[in-house]
């Protein structure tokens, strides 16, 4: 199969705020706003950004848990929206889910085995013999005993928890899985034993991910593109080694310089972005970043930038540095640009 | 007054051999086996640790907040001012409680009242504390929203909670928490929930106020991150016990017990490389409800020797205000 394995085309979704009787317009909360990216076999897409910028919608709409508004969602070529029943049904095998909290998305009645083996048996009957098996190999696949498999819930560390939930995920060999915040509600300690997992996937069996993260720590090491959203938009998608040396996007370069770093040593020099992140059911007009932005001009608040290409092979939407005509200005002072340094000059 | 020996002038609150236990049906839980240490006046005092390692039951000991039914501190003193917080009736620990001792939590949604409006819980905490009448109170806390750099105060202050965003409550938390200029304010985890661009504001709006008021801070967190960015000094705590104590760049520099190290290592950082595995700290935590024999890292510990799997280590100095609760301390920090 030649082309991405996940193609997402303008995706929009609005959620209508009660009902329109005897009103001419609904208010609508514009949960996300055009998005389209695509990700390839065996790679990373990291989605950041902070509450209510639409990532776990996307998630969700990538499940086609979600009907979209507008824009598709395209696996190898093929239309999910269109497909029925059957079609459906085989396609979900393709794509798996990860959940933040392993101890609401695990059935508390269930064994380990169980749980890591209903999948399948949504597909195929298993005989009592296949199905320990099954589990036995999908447990050491996530690094635990198959003892463990007639454990219930309630008898697993949060960490083990987020192995069964990979593990489950896991049994119907998906080419891609979405994790939505999968490490974000585990000690750091455990989030290294299950970031270290996911990298091994990957490894081992080619799987693409979907990650969606608020931790930039996290994302920076385990992405190969990241996707920063604001608002229900991207505002930024590149490279990710390439976004943490040089973020362009104002928003990106605010969200790098406020993320806590591990060392007592670094002096802060920039004062963080000001204000909060505004409604979605009304949001800003232009670029919804420019209240807060300390680079916006007067077409900021009339225009909303369009995602630009960039030459290295990034997209940015910003009117001042990434305008739509004419050259792409770099940032300035890229060349002393510290790693550990984001400051809006 | 009882003057003690040891302690400074400089110090403000003292817990020795603090212990707190849980009460379940069949079972104790030691969530808390005999802390001491210190806050000194002005200081920044981090406590850093992982889930269940009794960092937040710490601070609720501390101010005597532990749920009455299940829980109970049952050994130990804290000291503050000359008298023991254990020792103190309910009556004159709630005038200590908001006065000198103010505490933020982690979701500021739970701790406000939904029901009156940000102001008239601000101004209750300042007439409780100070006898000043309403309408002074009322000024008092829209000076405070004004101190917070909470926008428009004047309006904000008849604002129900549910009408402020998450990172705005959190400020009137604070808010509330500094209006009667307490000499300590123990911060649990106060940005947790907070959006990144969120938690950088307001972890400077809490290392600026206190340059300006002089409050000493107890700030709770599991984030390295945020303890390197505003905290002097570091206590780090693993299963119910204080591992490591140190000032902010020496614990960085030359972590002494291998929990430290451990978790500073598991944490990805993009000084070591991306895309790579992250050193990991195997195995879980100790159930606290059984008795640990020994060091209680140590079936988790790269250092482990015989002597780990005996004797408890106790926290003893392996640098000039840095100690650590490891038999093997210089070798860790060599490592």
């Amino acid at each position: 199969m030649n082309g991405p394995l996940l193609k997402v085309e303008n995706l929009t979704k609005h959620y209508p705020l009660g009902t329109g009787f005897l009103r001419k317009t609904i208010p609508v909360i514009r949960a996300v706003e055009d998005v389209s990216f695509s990700v390839e076999a065996s790679e990373t897409l990291c989605i950041v950004g902070e509450s209510g910028c639409g990532k776990s919608t996307v998630a969700r709409l990538l499940m086609r848990l979600v009907e979209p508004t507008g824009g598709r969602v395209l696996i190898d070529g093929t239309d999910i929206a269109g497909l029925k029943k059957d079609a459906l049904h085989a396609w979900r095998r393709r794509m798996q889910m990860v959940f933040q909290d392993p101890y609401s998305s695990l059935n508390p009645r269930l064994t380990a085995g169980q749980i890591i083996t209903e999948p399948v048996e949504n597909f195929e009957r298993l005989s009592r013999k296949q199905r320990n098996a099954l589990a036995a190999d999908l447990l050491q696949k996530v690094g635990m005993s198959p003892e463990m498999m007639h454990r219930l819930p309630s008898e697993l560390s949060g960490g083990q928890r987020q192995r069964l939930g990979i593990a489950r995920a896991l049994s119907l060999n998906p080419s891609l899985i979405i994790a939505d915040e999968a490490v974000s509600a585990l000690d750091v300690s455990v989030q290294a034993q299950i970031l270290n997992l996911l990298l091994d996937l990957q490894q081992q069996m080619g799987i693409a991910f979907v990650f969606i993260s608020h931790d930039l720590g996290v994302v920076e090491h385990i992405g190969h593109r990241v996707a920063v959203m604001y608002l229900g938009r991207i505002v930024e998608l590149a490279p990710c080694e390439a976004l943490f040396a040089n973020p362009v996007h104002p928003y990106t370069e605010a969200l790098i310089a406020a993320a806590p770093l591990p060392d007592p040593t670094r002096v802060r020099l920039e004062a963080p972005v000001e204000g909060e992140v505004p409604s979605p059911i009304n949001p800003p007009s232009g670029c919804a970043f420019h209240p807060r932005c300390p680079l916006a001009v007067e077409r900021c608040r009339i225009e909303v930038p369009p995602l630009v290409p960039m030459a290295d092979g990034r997209i940015v939407a910003c009117h001042v540095r990434a305008p739509a005509t004419g050259l792409p200005v770099r940032p300035a002072d890229a060349g002393d640009h510290s790693l550990a340094h984001g400051s809006i000059s | 007054m009882l003057m003690r020996e040891s302690a400074g002038d400089d110090v403000l609150l003292d817990v020795r051999d603090l212990e707190t236990h849980f009460f379940g049906e069949d079972s104790v839980t030691r969530a808390l086996g005999g802390i001491s240490f210190q806050v000194k006046k002005g200081e920044t005092l981090g406590i850093v640790g992982e889930s269940g390692c009794g960092k937040s039951v710490t601070a609720l000991s501390i101010l005597r907040l532990l749920p009455k039914l299940t829980a109970k501190t049952v050994g130990g003193e804290i000291r503050f001012h000359g008298s023991d917080l254990l020792r103190l009736s309910e009556r004159e620990m709630r005038k200590i409680r908001g006065d000198q001792i103010a505490m933020i939590f982690q979701e500021p949604m739970t701790s406000l009242n939904p029901v009156y409006t940000v102001g008239r819980q601000i101004a209750e905490a300042v007439q409780i504390h100070t006898k000043a009448s309403r309408p002074v109170a009322m000024e008092k806390a829209e000076e405070m929203l004004r101190l917070v750099r909470i926008a428009d105060p004047e309006r904000r202050v008849s604002n129900y909670p549910h009408e402020m965003s998450g990172g705005m409550r959190q400020r009137a938390m604070i808010a509330m928490a500094l209006a009667c200029s307490p000499e300590l304010l123990i911060a649990d985890e106060p940005t947790t929930a907070l959006d990144v661009t969120i938690q950088a504001q307001i972890l400077r709006l809490i290392v600026d106020l206190k340059e300006r008021t002089g409050t000493a801070v107890m700030f709770i967190t599991h984030d390295l991150g945020v303890v390197a960015e505003t905290c002097q000094r570091v206590i780090v705590m693993y299963a119910g016990r204080i591992v490591e104590q140190a000032n902010v760049i020496d614990l960085f520099a030359r972590p002494a017990h291998p929990y430290t190290q451990g978790l500073m290592r598991s944490v990805p950082d993009r000084r070591r490389g991306r895309q790579r595995r992250l050193p990991e700290i195997p195995g879980i935590v100790p159930s606290l409800r059984e008795p640990i024999v020994g060091c209680s890292f140590a079936p988790r510990c790269p250092f482990a020797i015989d002597i780990c799997r005996d004797k408890t280590p106790a926290l003893r100095d392996v640098g000039s205000s840095h100690a650590a609760a490891c038999w093997r301390a210089e070798e860790v920090m060599g490592a």
